[in-house]
């Protein structure tokens, strides 16, 4: 699950609120490559200045401009990772009690300007060891997705439109684990709750892909680090569908929050997915055309 | 045993224990992986020349890996090993692999016996030429032997350059005369005969250049070498009586795969033209994919496959039964914790009406276990008399899938996964 969603575009929505422009600007090229360098170099400063943008959004913005922004500040909270790893253990289960585990090893790196790309490699069951899955993600237009059989040694190229069905069986849907760029949502603040402890944002996200399984989705972001806590998911005939508790929040390289667990209750089935992230490593030195190219899939194992 | 054969003995065992140990812990490169299959298969008639109704077999496959140098470097093994209580010929083993690769920033360097699949249709792979069939595991050709080479991959501006030298050539295999989904005549292996003086030791080679363009991949080859279809020829074996040699020439073959994703569509396109089968020729496969998810309110998915083969010799293509053909085909994911998947195709001859209904099935039982089962029903023609004499059995009167025709049969496997 990509809760860390990982943008530029973000960036080039804090110069458009900087400049007190309403729109979106989307020439900006170079200057969100610069913000982005500066991001890297000097976090603290840099992330101080977004967070009175966001401050300023939130206090003069309209509810979708408000939710936007809280967006894209995660979105510049969770880039500038360069490359990362991690491990998934997937634990399915149904309503009466059986499980059914997986275990993925994840590799994730980001591209510049033009997106990110994605390998998941499926280690258990073993009858399906070996088989991945390799997606390029875009701001502006549908992802491209390859699916590696070894079996038959076999790089197949798949339809990126079916997001909506289950990502290997488990209540995750595909677009739930692949990488979510700003654009692809309309957003709108609901408002400011308490959650737990804490004070949560509410906010209002809407797919833009009609393909989507989902009318919307109510996403709780803590206030301050703007983690997930909860995201509450509804059908495409708006009925309440799943919701995911996030859990266990640990803080890598001084900047990057992850959570170890995600729990995907299904309300209509009464199955869940248990999602525990385990050994994330950033910065691994993973390369774009050695690592992330179809060649990569078959050795992926 | 004597102290230092132990030492010995004990050196070699913690040598073992030591790869697989840190083959299989996750933070070492590499893997270790053994599958254990039972098959059985049983037949609907006996044979043309009585071969038996039912065929068990048992197979086992290594999957050895290690990386080393920073994964800059690895090493990869998998044997094969087929026991068939029926066919001596399908009793076989085979290095599936086995390989050295060199891995560079945009580049990667494979040395040893490998397999290369290229190619985008489900019903007939007709691009993919590195491998050589082997047509004793399945006659879908989707099992391949390994094929040595020297393999060098390029990832330049956004596609992928592949150069192969493709050193030695492996036979295809073939049912022996107790095998079943065969030519109504045993093929003689042993007696294969070739075009190049240097026989199998001929030095074949490839290119290949293949890209994504937005939501177009394509690749396009040129293979020059030994062909990997063989022709057969009649011959008369020492005692007289009949068989059929395979005959491998050499062609020239250029050939194009293509797919294009728009919504949830695959539009998907093969093609070849191939010389050193008399006149150059050209053939084609063409059809698409839809892919539906949650069909009627549920988890599974559904997928349409409709494909078209055409070979331009027609009848006279005696390397394939599919040259004028229409496929329809489903499948089905159910999405459920064993992973259920089923597969149905048919396929038929629009001149001829000889078809082929085939199903496949496969479930996970629990964590170590999958259940596979297969079928596959011919018709559309008569079936051969098993009194006719071997001359006319060959003759080119009879449609070609005739031999086929006693030959329906289910499949049943169960694999163990170590």
């Amino acid at each position: 699950m990509r809760l860390t969603v990982f943008s530029y575009s973000v960036l080039r929505f804090y110069t458009a609120l900087r400049r007190g422009s309403q729109s979106v600007v989307t020439n900006t090229r170079r200057v969100r490559l610069l913000a982005a360098l500066g991001l890297c170099l000097l976090p603290t400063p840099v992330l101080a200045a977004t967070a009175g943008a966001l401050a300023a959004a939130l206090e003069t913005g309209t509810p979708e401009e408000q939710g936007r922004a809280i967006f894209a500040e995660k979105d510049a909270l969770d880039s500038g990772y360069q490359d990362l790893e991690v491990t998934l253990e997937m634990i399915l289960r149904d309503r009466s009690g059986r499980e059914s585990r997986r275990a993925l090893a994840i590799s994730q790196i980001e591209m510049g300007v033009s997106g990110e790309r994605l390998k998941v490699v499926f280690d258990t069951p073993v009858q399906i060891r070996g088989t991945a899955l390799l997606s390029y993600s875009y701001e502006d237009r549908p992802d491209d997705q390859w699916l590696y059989l070894p079996a038959m040694s076999r790089v197949k190229r798949i339809a990126s439109r079916n997001k909506s069905g289950p990502f290997l069986s488990s209540e995750f849907a595909f677009e739930d684990m692949m990488l979510q760029e700003l654009d692809k949502f309309s957003y709108r603040f609901e408002g400011l709750e308490p959650c737990g402890e804490a004070r949560c944002y509410q906010v209002e996200r809407r797919p833009v892909d009609p393909y989507s399984g989902y009318t919307r989705q109510v996403v709780w972001l803590e206030s301050d680090s703007l983690r997930v806590e909860r995201i509450d998911y509804f059908d495409r005939g708006n009925r309440p569908l799943k919701v995911l508790k996030v859990s266990g929040y640990r803080l890598y390289g001084e900047r990057f929050w992850k959570a170890e667990r995600m729990q995907m209750e299904n309300l209509q089935t009464g199955k869940s997915t248990e999602l525990l992230w385990r050994d994330y490593r950033f910065g691994v030195g993973l390369l774009a055309d050695r690592d992330f190219s179809t060649n990569s899939l078959a050795r992926a194992r | 045993m004597t102290r230092s054969r132990l030492r010995l003995w004990r050196g070699v065992m913690v040598i073992l224990a030591a790869l697989c140990g840190s083959a299989v812990k996750a933070e070492e490169p590499g893997y270790f992986d053994i599958d254990l299959a039972f098959q059985t298969r049983a037949f609907a008639d006996q044979g043309l020349q009585g071969q038996s109704r039912d065929q068990p077999s048992a197979s086992i496959k290594f999957s050895f890996s290690r990386m080393w140098d920073e994964s800059a470097q690895a090493f990869t093994v998998t044997p094969f090993y087929r026991y068939d209580s029926e066919d001596d010929e399908r009793t076989h083993a085979d290095l599936r692999e086995l390989y050295w690769t060199r891995l560079g920033e945009d580049w990667e360097f494979h040395l040893g016996a490998r397999q290369v699949f290229w190619g985008v249709t489900e019903f007939k792979h007709l691009v993919d030429v590195i491998n050589q069939t082997d047509l004793v595991e399945d006659i879908d050709g989707e099992d391949k032997l390994g094929q040595p080479m020297a393999h060098l991959s390029l990832v330049r501006a956004g596609g992928i350059l592949d150069l192969y030298v493709l050193t030695g050539f492996r036979e295809r295999t073939f049912p022996g005369e107790e095998g079943r989904l065969r030519p109504p005549v045993a093929i003689d292996p042993d007696a294969a005969r070739y075009e190049s003086d240097d026989r199998e030791r001929h030095v074949d080679a490839a290119v290949r250049w293949s890209q994504d363009i937005g939501p177009l991949s394509y690749g396009i080859y040129h293979f020059a070498g030994t062909s990997r279809d063989p022709l057969f020829q009649p011959a008369l074996e020492a005692g007289g009586s009949l068989t059929l040699v395979p005959y491998y020439p050499q062609i020239d073959q250029t050939g194009l795969d293509a797919q294009l994703v728009a919504g949830d569509w695959a539009f998907k396109l093969e093609a070849i033209s191939r010389s050193g089968f008399g006149e150059r020729y050209e053939a084609f496969n063409a059809g698409f994919e839809r892919t539906l998810v949650s069909v009627l309110g549920t988890r599974s998915d559904l997928g349409l496959v409709v494909e078209y083969m055409h070979d331009a010799r027609g009848e006279e293509a005696f390397d394939t039964l599919f040259e004028q053909d229409l496929a329809l085909g489903t499948r089905v994911s159910f999405n459920d914790m064993a992973d259920t998947q089923a597969l149905a195709g048919f396929i038929v001859d629009h001149e001829t009406k000889e078809h082929v209904l085939s199903l496949e099935a496969t479930r996970r039982l629990g964590d170590r276990w999958t259940m596979a089962l297969e079928g596959r029903l011919f018709g559309g023609t008569d079936s051969l008399d098993p009194d006719m004499p071997t001359p006319m059995l060959l003759s080119s009167e009879l449609e070609r899938s005739a031999p086929l025709q006693r030959d329906d049969y289910v499949q049943l496997e169960f694999t163990r996964f170590f």
